[in-house]
């Protein structure tokens, strides 16, 4: 029988009148793989950032080990053996794997002999070769991860939590790692995973906890759930089924011209990878093509804080730079139509909170990203590409902008679909490419590749 | 929700606390000076003329920092682009011949207007064509144009009755600000008409700003270059258009010194508008009608300052730049810092 490690006692905490975590009580067993599950802005992060001892709860009380427990910095955690493993890895393009970990080994006194042994005796059990000497740059996806998590092992902590770990991974490479997680719970480490991939979950948690907007929804044993109710749960609703079109045959092609890649206007073109491999020079070479045709674009782009907001101005301001050539009369703009429109996205999106003159920089990302799809599909365009259209949305909004892709399909709009979410790019697309490299692999039909010959191909073998 | 932002009024009430200490270090009494500092333009209506003077300068001066630093730009070049457009509208004024009359001063106008655009707009030129940086540019065009501004006028247009560098009056027709009913109610001091013409172009500015595409073009550039470029905004067209309508308040300076006041180019004749110009922005924070008060509350600290040596034991004129610097200083440093701390 395990017992309780660290337990939550009505935490809540709240950001001057926003709660972001309203009473939650629910506790976390020892040599567990314990799921914290949620949309976003349940209260993931912030239930983390209070257990690294990064924000102080506004109220209620942990206990860690049977003892209280009341971090006041993340260093406080480093010596109570607790390991967050970040979703954004922090490492220097410039500096060595070794590099990294002396750092650390620095801050914790461990000495340089000492740090050989603990860093080879790691690889050694999980039957890693990581390749030290090397800059980061140098080093893949799943290397940088591998990279993060060993910093974190060689300060030898009893909890590591994982924040959307698989994120970034390919299928593989997810396979790997869910088993590297058992292996951690093997020998005895208690882990906390933060992800929204739900069949992931329910492979290897063996406790579910379910927050949605602040509140503690659900704790309980993995096997008392299935996908669905945890889904139906995590959004506070039965998740809608995706309403597929017909297929019809009065396409128009457009040229893609990208190595005599060609697009009908009634389909949706998957375009998968792992990240790195020349999706930027594909859209750069869309967008480019797209202009020579003359055809309407709508942009939703791959890096929304990059290339689609303002996140000084409001939502007005931002809707109209996008479109100000359709609201300009002689250099002048007409700011109350514009006005109109936006607020009819906030409606059609339900973008909260329903407020046009607000600066884009305070909604939520999953909030941003609903304004900018909605803004990016107002003015009809014919081609769309949709880069990474949910990454850090929630589930409710995914399911929204699915949806309006199949619809803009429907409509007989051409739409590129690149994502480094392999399952929403099956999901969706009629046919679908594969980048490797910069290398352009297909097109193959849906259902034509199982899913462990995709991810060769992802992975450069040719078939 | 938009927050009012105080961190410039902040930085200028700490700056002034710094100088009140510095005063007390030199034995004399900060109450005394921040009166005199701040009282002396209202001694007489010429001193409010003067100081109304001041204020149309910094304005125009503080126009030409804001509009580039939306669009993400450190403009430091306008004191070289006013000294330019000065020495050129009195060059102008110089050699047109009277019989044009106010088509004259159009001319005048112009050219002076033209002068400043393309002075202003060669930084542009550097930073989008050679990768150059706007401020290690327009540094250098400061002295450039300076040096060229000061041998144009010693060598062909210095005043033959004065000892002091400076170029002949402009022709007397030329000289309209004379009967100008601004002028002669603040008692012939150095304020003109261009005052008027100071507060519109704020007005024009903040129209620009928020009602023409132009305008949001700038805005959304200075914001997010990758985004406005994705969008269709060419960084080329932003640095042009922005360094041009810098260059063209610029050229404004100049001619409120040379035809509103003087009638002739001084050497040397600019406090460094070009540069208290920036503070002025920064008071504002960017606002155009903003820049209509702040420039108004350094041309009465200017006008003070220069009164510090006649009112004071121990304090001398450059003293009073050493205050101002102070201060410009605080204004600048509490603007940043705030800036930062909203980012991080």
């Amino acid at each position: 029988m395990s017992s309780n490690l660290i337990e939550f006692n009505n935490i809540s905490k709240s950001y001057g009148s926003c709660v972001s975590l309203d009473q939650v009580h629910f506790s976390i067993l020892k040599n567990q793989i314990h799921a914290v599950i949620g949309e976003n802005g349940a209260g993931k992060s912030t239930l983390m950032k209070v257990l690294t001892g990064i924000v102080p709860p506004s109220s209620g009380a942990m206990v860690l080990r049977g003892k209280s427990y009341e971090p006041e910095s993340a260093q406080d955690s480093f010596r109570e053996k607790i390991g967050f493993v970040h979703q954004h890895f922090q490492l220097a393009d410039e500096l060595t794997g070794w590099n990294h970990l002396e750092l650390v080994a620095r801050t914790q006194n461990i000495e340089k002999k000492r740090l050989l042994e603990l860093v080879s005796e790691k690889q050694a059990k999980f039957k890693w070769s990581l390749p030290l000497d090397k800059k980061i740059k140098a080093y893949s996806i799943g290397e940088q991860q591998r990279l993060e998590i060993l910093r974190v092992l060689i300060l030898d902590p009893e909890i590591i939590i994982f924040d959307e770990p698989t994120a970034v991974l390919s299928p593989d490479e997810i396979e790997d790692f869910l088993d590297f997680m058992l292996d951690l719970k093997k020998q005895g480490h208690t882990l906390i995973l933060i992800s929204h991939k739900l069949n992931e979950i329910k492979k290897v948690a063996d406790h579910v906890t379910i927050l949605c907007r602040g509140q503690l929804i659900a704790s309980d044993s993995g096997s008392n759930f299935t996908i669905e109710q945890m889904a139906e749960k995590m959004i506070g609703r039965k998740q809608q089924a995706l309403v597929q079109a017909g297929v019809n045959d009065t396409g128009i092609t457009h040229d893609l011209n990208l190595l005599g890649l060609k697009l009908n206007n009634n389909e949706i073109l998957g375009v998968a990878g792992v990240d790195g491999n020349g999706q930027e020079d594909f859209i750069l070479k869309l967008r480019q093509n797209i202009d020579l045709l003359k055809l309407k674009f709508g942009d939703i782009s791959e890096d929304r804080f990059r290339y689609s907001i303002y996140p000084k101005q409001d939502l007005i301001e931002n809707f109209l730079i996008r479109h100000r050539n359709t609201f300009t009369r002689l250099g002048l703009v007409n700011k109350k139509k514009v006005r109109r429109e936006v607020e009819k996205i906030i409606t059609d999106w339900d973008v909260r909170p329903a407020d046009s003159q607000m600066v884009m920089g305070s909604f939520s990302g999953g909030n941003q990203q609903k304004f900018v799809i909605g803004r990016e599909l107002w003015h009809n365009p014919d081609v769309i590409l949709a880069a990474h259209p949910s990454r850090g949305v929630d589930i409710g909004a995914q399911e929204k902008i699915h949806q309006a892709l199949l619809d803009q399909k429907k409509n007989h709009r051409a739409v590129v679909l690149l994502s480094s979410d392999l399952d929403e790019v099956l999901k969706l697309s009629d046919r679908f490419v594969i980048l490797f490299k910069g290398a352009i692999k297909g097109p193959y039909l849906k259902g034509s590749l199982d899913n462990s010959q995709i991810s060769q191909i992802m992975n450069g073998v040719n078939l | 929700m938009k927050r009012i932002d105080y961190s410039s009024l902040i930085g200028f009430i700490i700056g002034v606390a710094l100088s009140s200490v510095l005063v007390l270090l030199f034995k004399e009494n900060p109450g005394n000076v921040l009166k005199v500092l701040s009282g002396s333009f209202l001694q007489s209506k010429f001193d409010m003329g003067l100081t109304m003077f001041y204020t149309t300068c910094f304005a125009f001066a503080g126009l030409a920092f804001s509009i580039p630093f939306k669009a993400g730009l450190f403009h430091i070049g306008a004191e070289g682009q006013i000294v330019l457009s000065a020495m050129v509208a009195a060059v102008m004024g110089i050699i047109l011949p009277e019989s044009l009359g106010t088509f004259g001063i159009i001319a005048i106008c112009l050219t002076t207007m033209v002068v400043g655009i393309l002075s202003a707009q060669t930084i542009a030129f550097f930073k989008v064509y050679k990768q150059g940086h706007e401020v290690v540019v327009a540094i250098m065009l400061n002295f450039i144009f300076a040096a060229i501004a000061t041998y144009v006028v010693l060598q062909n247009y210095q005043n033959t009755e004065s000892q002091n560098p400076e170029s002949s009056l402009i022709k007397p027709v030329f000289q309209v600000a004379k009967s100008d009913s601004i002028k002669a109610y603040f008692e012939n001091s150095a304020v003109s008409g261009f005052l008027l013409v100071a507060v519109i172009s704020c007005l024009a500015v903040w129209f620009f700003e928020t009602k023409t595409k132009w305008g949001l073009e700038i805005k959304a550039f200075g914001e997010n270059p990758t985004a406005a470029e994705r969008m269709g905004i060419s960084a080329k067209k932003i640095n042009f258009l922005a360094l041009g309508i810098a260059g063209f308040f610029s050229s404004l300076v100049g001619l409120t010194e040379v035809l509103g006041s003087t009638y002739q180019y001084k050497v040397g004749f600019s406090p460094a508008y070009g540069f208290l110009g920036i503070v002025v922005a920064l008071l504002a924070q960017g606002h155009p009608i903003g820049i209509l008060f702040s420039s108004f509350i350094m041309a009465v600290l200017h006008k003070g300052a220069s009164d510090l040596d006649l009112e004071t034991q121990f304090l001398t004129r450059d003293f009073s730049k050493v205050l101002q610097a102070i201060i410009i200083f605080c204004v600048a440093g509490a603007v940043y810092i705030n800036h930062r701390r909203k980012k991080s």
